[in-house]
C-alpha cells in the first residue's frame, strides 16, 4: 500500500493531468465556438472553468499539503540535530571545572549567550515545525511522526546489535552464561504463557483484556513517571545554575564595591575633576555592566523556578487523571483523549442542546458543577460505548479515533474524538505529536525504584545578600553608606572655604545677638523680651558651635590626609599621572604575543585601566553623560553630594548636606570680595563664655593680604635684583631694611610699600668713594605683579593648541572606511587591539600609495605654534620669572597644559636662564679682574715698601695706597662666591637639573656623562688644603680683613687652576688633572668632542641618503616596484645601483657643469664688451671717429680689457690650484660659482648703466628697432641673481651626486631596518646635528679650546709668581 | 569612503578581513592600516588587527608595531576616530 505521502504526491500528479484535460478542452471548446450554439457554448465553457477553477484549488491545496510535510521535515530533523548542541555542552563542562572567577565570569556570559541564541533557534524550528504539522492531514502527520521513529528504532537496533555483538564476544565470562541461560528461560515462559492465553474463553479473554489494560496504564504511569523525573531534575538542574550565576554576580558586585572602595581611600582625592569623572564613570561602568548580568541570572532564575511549578502543575493533572482513568478501567492516556475532547464546550453545547439544558455555562457554581456532571456523564458514556462496541481502550486502538476535534456519534454510531495528547505536546519527545499515539517506554526495575512518587523542586532558594542598600529583589543600587567619598582637592578647598564663611556669618549673627541681648538687658526691657533674647543668643551660639565642630573634623581630615602626604606631596605627581597616564603597557588580561588593552604603565598602582574619556568609551561604549543619564534611569537621579562641582552649600550651614565636611584653619581663612581676597581674622574655638569673651574679638577685623594658594607651600617670592655691586659692611644711612625698625614694610602690610632706598654704584677697588648723600622717594605705588595664570592665559589666548601638537608620534591623514564609522556609530562596540604580522595573501591594489602622503602639522596648528612662540619672546622679565618659580612640578601636573606649550616654555625658560648666567659671568669677571689687579698693585707696593731709603712720606703714600687698594675685597670675594653660586644654580635648572647633572655624572651613560666624569681617587691633602683655604676665606670675610680674604681667594684659585690639566682625548677635550677649574659658570659643552661630531656626521649623512632613496623610490614606476615586493632586498639593490649610477651621472657632469660656468663668466665679460661699445656708439650717436666717439671707445676698451683679464686670470688660478691638488674638484666648481656670480654682478651693473644710454637713443631713433635688445637687458636687470643661482644649483646637485655616487647598500640597511622608534631618534638627531652644526659655525671658531678671560687671567698670575718665585731661588742661589 | 578587503592566512586558513582605517605618522615615516576578519576573542569583544606598511609601497608588506608609544598613537587614533563618529 502506498504511503500517504505517495497519496499526495500521486493526487498532484493526478491534479496536473487532469487540468491539463481540462484546459485541452476548453481550447476545443473555444476552437468550435462559432459552430456551436451560443447557449450551449456558454453553459460548457462555464462547466470547464468551474472544474479547472476545482481542479487547481485541489492542486493547490495537496502541494501546500506536500510543502508543510517537507518544511515540517526539514524542520523536525534540524530540530532533533541542533537540540544535541556539543559547544554549550563543552562551555558548561569548562565552566563547571574552571577555577578562576573572571575566567568563569566570561564563560558564564559566553554560555549565556549561547544559551539565549540557541534557544531563540529551537524557538524558531519549533514553530515552524508546529506551522507546518497543523497543515498536515493526521494520516500524513502521524506518517511523518511514524518515520522518524522508524529512523530511531532502526538506529537503536543497530545500536544493540552493535553491544549484542560486544557481549558475544565476552562470552568467557561465567556470568554472562548464567544470564544468558535465565534470559532465555524467561523467553520460553512467555511463549508459553501466550500459548495458555491464546487457548482460553472470552470471559477469561476479557478478563485477561482488562488485565492487560491496567498493566497497560501501569507502564503508561511509568513512562509519565520517569518523564517527569527527568523534566523535574532537568529543572532543578537549571535553576541551580542559574542561582549560581546569580551568586557569582553579587559577589562581583561586592568585588566592585570593595575595590571602589579601597581605591578611593588609597588613592583619594584626585587632582583634577576630570580625573574624579572619569574614576566615577568606570565604575558606574561596571556597576552597569554587572547589574545587566546580575538582572540577566535573575531572570534565569525566575523562569527556572516558573517551570518547576509549571512541572509540578502538570504532574498534579497526571496523578489525577491516572486515577480517573483507573476507576474507568482504561488507560490514562484514553482517558485524557476522551475527557479533553468531551469539555470542550461544543461537544457541551451539543449534549446540553439535545436535552434541552440551555447553554453551557460554567460561571455559576451550580453551572460548573452541572458541566462536570455531564462531562463525567459523557466519559463514561463514551467508555461504555467504546467497551460495548468491543473497541479496545488502549493506545494501541487509535486508529478508531478521528481528529476533528469534535465528539460527536456518527452515523455508524461511534464516536469521533478529538486526541491531545498533553504530556507529549508539552513536554514530550522532540518529536511533534498530532493524534498519534504515545511513544512505549518501558522502565527497568531499577528505574522503577527511583521513580519518586511525589516530585518536588529540591532548590531551595537562597536568600539573595546584597550590599546593604538595596531593596530586597531590586537593583544592587548604590554604593553603600560608608562608603568614602571621594573628591578633588580643589572641592575640599572650595568645601572649607564655604563652610568657612559660614561660620563667619554665625559669628556676626551671634555677636548681633548678644548685642541685642545686652541691649535690651541694659534698657530694661520686659522680661519676655530678654527671655526670647537670650534664647536668640542660644540658639546662635548652639548654629555656631555646630558650625565650628563641622570646621574641625574637615581641618582633623585635611590635616590626617597632608599628614600622609596625599596631598601636594611630593610622590603624588605619579599616581596622578598614574591616572591619566599616556603609555600603555599589556596587562594579565592580554592574549599573550598579540593583544594589548589600555594598561597604565608605571608604579605600584599599574593594573587598572586609565581613566580617559577615550578609554571609557573604549571599554563602556558610553560617555559621562550618557553613563550619568543611565544611572538616573537606573538608580534614579545622584544625590547632588555626589557630583563633583555641583556641591551646593545648604543656606543654613555651608556644607553640602549630608557630608559634614568642616575646615578648621586656626590661621584664618580666605574670601573673594571683589577684585580683593580678604583674610578672615583666626577663628578660636569657644571653650567657656569667659574664654570666648577675651578671645573673639566683637568687630571683626578684615586684613588684605597679597592673593595666595590657600594651602601648600608659602608663595614665592622673587630673589632681588642685583644690578650694582653691594657691599654688605657698608650700612644704609638714614634706614633700616625692612620690618626691624618701622621703615620698611612690617608684617601685615604689602610689600614693596616701604621705603625705597637707592644706592649709587661702589667702585670696588682704588680709593673709597665720597659717599653722596641718600636720595629718598616717595613710596610709589605698585602695580600688582601678574599671576601665573594670568600670563599662560595671555599666552594660550585663542590658540588652539591640541594635545597632540607635543606628542612624540602625530598622526595624520585618518581614512576611516563606511563599515566601520557606521559600527563605531552604532554604539554597541567593544574591541580589541591585536597587533600583528599577518601573511597576506590578497591586496587591495588601488589602496597603494603613489607617493608619500604629505604628512604635516596641521597648517592652524604651525600658525598657533608660531604665534605661542612669538608671544613667549614677548614676556617680560618679570613674567618670565614668575613662570621660572611658579610653573613647576605638581603645578605642571595640574594644570596640564599641551605638552607643545610646555615644550616651548621650556625652550624659552632655558634661553632666560643663560641670559642672567651670562650677566652674572660679566660681573664674576669683572670682579676677578678687581681682584687680581689689586693683588698685582699689592705685590707692587710690598716690593717698593721693602726696599730701602724709603721717605717717610714715600712710605706713607705708598701704604695709604695700599690701603685704598686692599679696601673692599673681602665684600667682593664675597659677592663672587654668592654670585657663582647663584649663577650655577640658574644654570642646574633647579632639582630637576641637578638630578639629571648627578645623574650623568655618576652613571656615565651619557656623554655629558662621560666627558666630563672623573676617574679620580678621592685626594685627601688637597680636601683639606680647600678646606684651610675655605674657612681662611669665610672667616676673612666674616671679620672683614680684606687683605687676608684677598690672599687666600687668589691662593684658592690657583690651587683648583693648577690642579686643571686639559687634554685632548677620545671624548674631546677636558681636564685629565683632579680638578676641572671653571671661574665662570658655563654650560658643559661638547660641541668639539669628536665623538659627537662623528656620529652626528654619520647621522646626517646617512638620513639625508634615505631621502633621497625614499624619494627615487617615489618617483619609480609604482606597478614595478610592487612587482618586487617579494624581492625586496633585490630591489633595494637596484634601487641602490640607480642612486649610485644617478650620482654617478650626476657628478660625471661637473665638468661640464664647470666649463659651463666659466664660459657664462667669459660671456658676461664678452657681452659686457659688446654692450659697453654699443653704448659708446649711442652715447655718441654713432659718430664714428669723432673725438667724443674715440674717447669714450677707449676707456671702455680700456675697462672691459681689464673685466677680461681679470676674470680669466681668476678662472685660471682656480684651475692650478685643482691641479695641484690644492683643492678638490668640488671645491673649484664652489669657487668657480662665486666666481661667476661677482663676473655676472659685474656685467648687471654695466648693462643697468648702458640701458640707461640704450632707452634714450631708442625714443630719439625709431628708425631703428631696438625692442629686442632693450627687453633682453631690461630682462636681466630684472633678474640679477638667476644664474648665481643657477650656479649654485649646479655645485649643489653635482656635490649630492658624490653622495648618491658613494653610497653603499650596506651603509643604510641597518638604517631602514632599526626599529621605528630608534629610526626617528636617529633622524631628529640629525636635525639637532645640523642645528648644532649652525651655531657652531655661526658662533665662529672658539678662541679657547678651555677656559676664557679669567682662567687665562690665573694662569698669568700663576706663572708670574712662578717666574718671580724662579727667578728669587735663582737670586738667592746666586 | 569605500570598503576594502585584504586577505590574510590565518591559522593556515584564508581569511577576509575588511580594512576599517588607514592613516600616517610624519615621525615614523609609516603608514598604519586596521582591519578586522570579525573574530571575537574570549573577553567577547571584537579584534581589531593594526599593522604598519610602508606609505610608498602600500601595503605590499605589513609589519608589526612593536614600540609602545607607535601603539598608543593607534589607539588615541582609534579613540579619536570613535569619538568623531560618535559626534558625526
Amino acid at each position: 500500500m502506498a504511503s500517504y505521502y505517495e497519496q499526495v504526491q500521486e493526487a498532484i500528479r493526478a491534479n496536473e493531468k487532469e487540468l491539463a484535460h481540462l484546459k485541452e478542452e476548453l481550447r476545443g471548446l473555444r476552437s468550435v465556438e462559432k459552430d456551436t450554439p451560443r447557449e450551449n457554448f456558454q453553459r460548457q465553457h462555464a462547466q470547464i472553468l468551474y472544474y479547472i477553477d476545482q481542479e487547481q484549488n485541489r492542486l493547490a491545496s495537496n502541494q501546500a499539503l506536500l510543502d508543510n510535510y517537507h518544511a515540517a521535515r526539514d524542520g523536525i530533523a534540524e530540530l532533533r540535530v541542533s537540540r544535541d548542541n556539543e559547544e554549550l555542552d563543552k562551555l558548561r563542562e569548562l565552566l563547571a571545572s574552571e577555577r578562576d572567577p573572571q575566567i568563569r565570569r566570561e564563560i558564564s556570559e559566553e554560555l549565556e549567550a549561547k544559551e539565549r541564541e540557541h534557544a531563540e533557534r529551537i524557538e524558531a524550528l519549533e514553530t515552524t515545525v508546529q506551522t507546518s504539522m497543523a497543515g498536515l492531514t493526521d494520516e500524513l502527520a502521524e506518517e511523518l511522526r511514524q518515520s522518524f521513529l522508524s529512523e530511531d528504532k532502526a538506529k537503536e537496533e543497530a545500536k544493540e546489535e552493535v553491544q549484542a555483538e560486544v557481549e558475544e564476544s565476552t562470552t568467557e565470562n561465567p556470568a554472562s552464561a548464567d544470564g544468558e541461560t535465565e534470559q532465555v528461560d524467561g523467553k520460553k515462559d512467555d511463549v508459553a504463557e501466550q500459548n495458555t492465553n491464546n487457548a482460553v474463553g472470552p470471559e477469561e479473554n476479557q478478563g485477561a483484556e482488562e488485565a492487560q489494560t491496567e498493566e497497560r496504564t501501569e507502564e503508561i504511569h511509568d513512562v509519565h513517571q520517569i518523564t517527569m523525573q527527568q523534566l523535574f531534575d532537568r529543572a532543578n538542574q537549571e535553576l541551580e545554575a542559574a542561582e549560581l550565576a546569580l551568586q557569582e554576580s553579587i559577589a562581583r558586585f561586592q568585588e566592585i564595591f570593595n575595590e571602589e572602595r579601597t581605591r578611593q581611600e588609597n588613592e583619594g582625592p584626585f587632582g583634577t575633576e576630570e580625573e574624579l569623572d572619569n574614576f566615577r564613570s568606570e565604575y558606574m561602568r561596571r556597576k552597569i555592566e554587572e547589574n545587566e548580568r546580575f538582572e540577566a541570572a535573575r531572570d534565569r532564575v525566575a523562569r527556572a523556578r516558573r517551570q518547576l511549578e509549571r512541572l509540578e502543575e502538570i504532574r498534579d493533572y497526571t496523578a489525577s487523571l491516572e486515577e480517573e482513568s483507573r476507576s474507568y478501567g482504561v488507560t490514562t492516556e484514553v482517558y485524557e483523549k476522551i475527557k479533553k475532547a468531551v469539555s470542550k464546550k461544543e461537544v457541551l453545547s451539543a449534549i446540553y442542546e439535545q436535552r434541552g439544558l440551555g447553554e453551557v455555562s460554567r460561571r455559576t457554581k451550580a453551572g460548573k458543577e452541572q458541566a462536570d456532571r455531564i462531562t463525567e456523564e459523557i466519559v463514561a458514556n463514551i467508555i461504555e460505548q467504546l467497551k460495548t462496541a468491543g473497541i479496545q481502550t488502549s493506545a494501541a486502538t487509535q486508529g478508531n479515533v478521528t481528529q476533528n476535534g469534535v465528539v460527536n456519534v456518527n452515523q455508524n454510531g461511534g464516536i469521533n474524538i478529538n486526541i491531545i495528547d498533553t504530556i507529549n505536546i508539552i513536554y514530550g519527545t522532540d518529536i511533534p505529536v498530532k493524534g498519534g499515539p504515545s511513544r512505549t517506554i518501558t522502565m527497568t526495575e531499577e528505574e522503577k525504584e527511583n521513580v519518586q512518587t511525589t516530585q518536588k523542586s529540591r532548590v531551595k532558594v537562597k536568600v539573595v545578600p546584597h550590599n546593604g542598600n538595596e531593596q530586597e529583589g531590586k537593583t544592587p543600587g548604590k554604593a553603600p553608606e560608608d562608603m568614602p567619598k571621594v573628591k578633588t582637592r580643589g572641592q575640599i578647598n572650595a568645601e572649607m572655604e564655604r563652610i568657612s564663611a559660614k561660620l563667619a556669618e554665625k559669628d556676626e549673627a551671634l555677636s548681633a545677638a548678644r548685642d541685642a541681648l545686652s541691649k535690651a538687658e541694659e534698657d530694661k526691657a520686659e522680661a519676655s523680651v530678654i527671655d526670647s533674647r537670650r534664647k536668640a543668643v542660644e540658639k546662635a551660639e548652639r548654629e555656631y558651635n555646630e558650625q565650628l565642630d563641622r570646621l574641625r573634623s574637615k581641618q582633623e581630615e585635611y590635616v590626617a590626609v597632608t599628614a600622609d602626604g596625599k596631598y601636594d606631596a611630593v610622590g603624588t605627581e605619579k599616581k596622578m599621572k598614574l591616572i591619566n597616564g599616556e603609555e600603555y603597557i599589556a596587562d594579565e588580561h592580554s592574549i599573550p604575543g598579540d593583544i594589548t588593552t589600555l594598561r597604565v604603565a608605571g608604579g605600584k598602582d599599574a593594573g587598572r585601566p586609565a581613566f580617559t574619556d577615550a578609554s571609557a568609551k573604549k571599554e563602556g561604549q558610553i560617555d559621562k553623560k550618557s553613563f550619568e543619564k543611565l544611572l538616573n534611569e537606573k538608580y534614579g537621579p545622584v544625590p547632588k553630594d555626589d557630583k563633583p562641582g555641583n556641591d551646593t552649600p545648604s543656606d543654613e550651614d555651608g556644607t553640602t548636606g549630608d557630608n559634614p565636611d568642616t575646615p578648621s584653619k586656626e590661621d584664618g581663612t580666605y574670601r573673594l570680595r571683589g577684585d580683593q581676597i580678604i583674610q578672615d581674622e583666626p577663628i578660636r574655638p569657644k571653650k567657656d563664655e569667659d574664654d570666648k569673651k577675651k578671645e573673639e574679638p566683637k568687630v571683626k577685623t578684615q586684613v588684605h593680604v597679597e592673593p595666595q594658594v590657600l594651602y601648600g607651600p608659602p608663595p614665592f617670592e622673587p630673589p632681588k635684583e642685583v644690578k650694582i655691586p653691594e657691599d654688605p659692611n657698608k650700612k644704609n644711612p638714614g634706614g633700616g631694611t625692612g620690618s626691624g625698625n618701622g621703615d620698611g614694610p612690617g608684617k601685615g602690610e604689602e610689600p614693596g610699600t616701604g621705603t625705597k632706598v637707592h644706592v649709587e654704584p661702589q667702585v670696588l677697588y682704588g680709593p673709597p668713594p665720597v659717599e653722596k648723600p641718600q636720595v629718598i622717594e616717595e613710596p610709589e605705588k605698585k602695580t600688582p605683579k601678574r599671576g601665573l595664570m594670568t600670563i599662560m592665559e595671555e599666552l594660550t589666548d585663542g590658540l588652539g593648541l591640541k594635545a597632540k601638537d607635543g606628542k612624540r608620534y602625530k598622526a595624520s591623514n585618518i581614512k576611516v572606511f563606511k563599515g566601520f564609522k557606521e559600527e563605531l556609530s552604532s554604539g554597541n562596540y567593544l574591541y580589541n587591539i591585536v597587533h600583528l604580522v599577518p601573511a597576506i595573501i590578497k591586496l587591495p591594489f588601488n589602496l597603494v600609495r603613489k607617493a608619500v602622503g604629505k604628512i604635516m602639522l596641521r597648517a592652524e596648528s604651525k600658525r598657533d605654534i608660531a604665534e605661542l612662540k612669538k608671544r613667549l619672546d614677548g614676556l617680560s622679565e618679570e613674567d618670565l620669572m614668575t613662570i621660572y618659580t611658579e610653573y613647576r612640578g605638581n603645578k605642571v601636573l595640574q594644570e596640564r597644559y599641551p605638552t607643545i606649550l610646555n615644550a616651548l616654555l621650556e625652550e624659552r625658560m632655558q634661553k632666560f636662564a643663560l641670559g642672567k648666567v651670562t650677566e652674572i659671568n660679566g660681573e664674576l669677571e669683572q670682579r676677578y679682574s678687581a681682584a687680581f689687579a689689586a693683588m698685582h698693585q699689592i705685590n707692587a707696593i710690598d716690593e717698593e715698601l721693602a726696599s730701602e731709603g724709603l721717605t717717610p712720606e714715600r712710605r706713607k703714600e705708598l701704604q695709604d695706597a695700599r690701603a685704598a687698594v686692599i679696601s673692599g675685597q673681602a665684600a667682593n670675594i664675597a659677592t663672587i662666591r654668592s654670585r657663582y653660586i647663584e649663577a650655577n644654580n640658574w644654570l642646574s635648572g633647579g632639582l630637576h637639573g641637578f638630578s639629571e647633572d648627578m645623574k650623568a655624572a655618576t652613571t656615565k651613560l651619557s656623554l655629558v656623562g662621560k666627558r666630563f666624569a672623573k676617574d679620580h681617587d678621592l685626594n685627601p691633602d688637597l680636601v683639606k688644603r680647600q678646606g684651610a683655604l675655605e674657612r681662611a676665606e669665610m672667616q676673612a670675610i666674616a671679620d672683614g680683613n680684606d687683605e687676608m680674604a684677598l690672599r687666600v681667594f687668589v691662593e684658592n684659585e690657583r690651587l683648583l687652576s693648577e690642579n686643571t690639566e686639559i687634554k685632548g682625548s677620545v671624548f674631546g677635550r677636558r681636564s685629565t688633572g683632579e680638578k676641572y677649574y671653571s671661574p665662570l659658570v658655563e654650560q658643559l659643552d661638547y660641541r668639539d668632542d669628536p665623538f659627537v661630531r662623528d656620529l652626528f656626521t654619520t647621522i646626517a649623512v646617512s638620513s639625508a641618503a634615505i631621502s633621497t632613496i625614499q624619494s627615487i623610490k617615489a618617483a619609480r614606476d609604482q606597478a614595478a616596484i610592487i612587482a618586487e615586493n617579494n624581492r625586496r632586498m633585490a630591489a633595494n639593490n637596484q634601487t641602490m645601483q640607480q642612486v649610485n649610477q644617478m650620482g654617478q651621472d650626476i657628478a660625471g657632469k661637473r665638468g661640464t657643469m664647470m666649463e659651463g660656468m666659466e664660459s657664462q663668466g667669459m660671456q658676461d665679460t664678452l657681452t659686457s664688451a659688446n654692450e659697453i661699445e654699443r653704448a659708446v656708439l649711442d652715447k655718441t650717436d654713432w659718430g664714428l671717429g669723432t673725438s667724443a666717439y674715440r674717447t669714450a671707445d677707449n676707456a671702455g676698451h680700456a675697462y672691459y680689457t681689464t673685466f677680461f683679464d681679470s676674470t680669466k686670470q681668476a678662472y685660471e688660478n682656480i684651475a692650478q690650484q685643482y691641479a695641484a691638488g690644492q683643492i678638490s674638484q668640488a671645491q673649484a666648481m664652489q669657487m668657480m660659482a662665486d666666481l661667476g656670480k661677482q663676473t655676472h654682478q659685474t656685467f648687471s651693473a654695466i648693462n643697468t648703466e648702458c640701458l640707461n644710454i640704450l632707452k634714450p637713443y631708442a625714443q630719439t631713433h625709431p628708425q631703428f628697432d631696438l625692442t629686442g635688445v632693450q627687453g633682453a637687458m631690461e630682462y636681466l636687470q630684472a633678474n640679477p641673481s638667476a644664474v648665481e643661482a643657477m650656479n649654485q644649483a649646479m655645485v649643489d646637485v653635482t656635490n649630492a651626486g658624490d653622495v648618491l655616487a658613494s653610497m653603499q647598500l650596506q651603509q643604510l640597511i641597518p638604517l631602514t631596518t632599526l626599529p621605528a622608534n630608534i629610526r626617528t631618534v636617529i633622524i631628529n638627531g640629525a636635525a639637532t646635528a645640523a642645528l648644532a652644526s649652525n651655531i657652531n659655525n655661526s658662533m665662529g671658531a672658539k678662541k679657547h679650546t678651555y677656559g676664557n678671560a679669567v682662567t687665562d687671567m690665573v694662569d698669568e698670575y700663576s706663572a708670574t709668581q712662578a717666574a718671580q718665585a724662579e727667578q728669587r731661588g735663582n737670586s738667592s742661589s746666586k | 569612503m569605500e570598503e576594502e578587503k585584504i586577505v590574510i592566512s590565518k591559522n593556515g586558513k584564508e581569511v577576509e578581513c575588511d580594512v576599517l582605517f588607514t592613516f600616517d605618522s610624519e615621525d615614523t615615516g609609516k603608514a598604519y592600516i586596521g582591519y578586522t576578519d570579525h573574530s571575537i576573542a574570549a573577553n567577547g569583544r571584537k579584534n581589531i588587527y593594526v599593522s604598519a606598511f610602508d606609505p610608498i609601497l602600500g601595503y605590499g608588506q605589513l609589519e608589526d608595531i612593536t614600540d609602545e608609544a607607535e601603539l598608543a598613537m593607534v589607539k588615541d587614533v582609534l579613540a579619536e576616530i570613535d569619538r568623531q563618529s560618535r559626534e558625526s
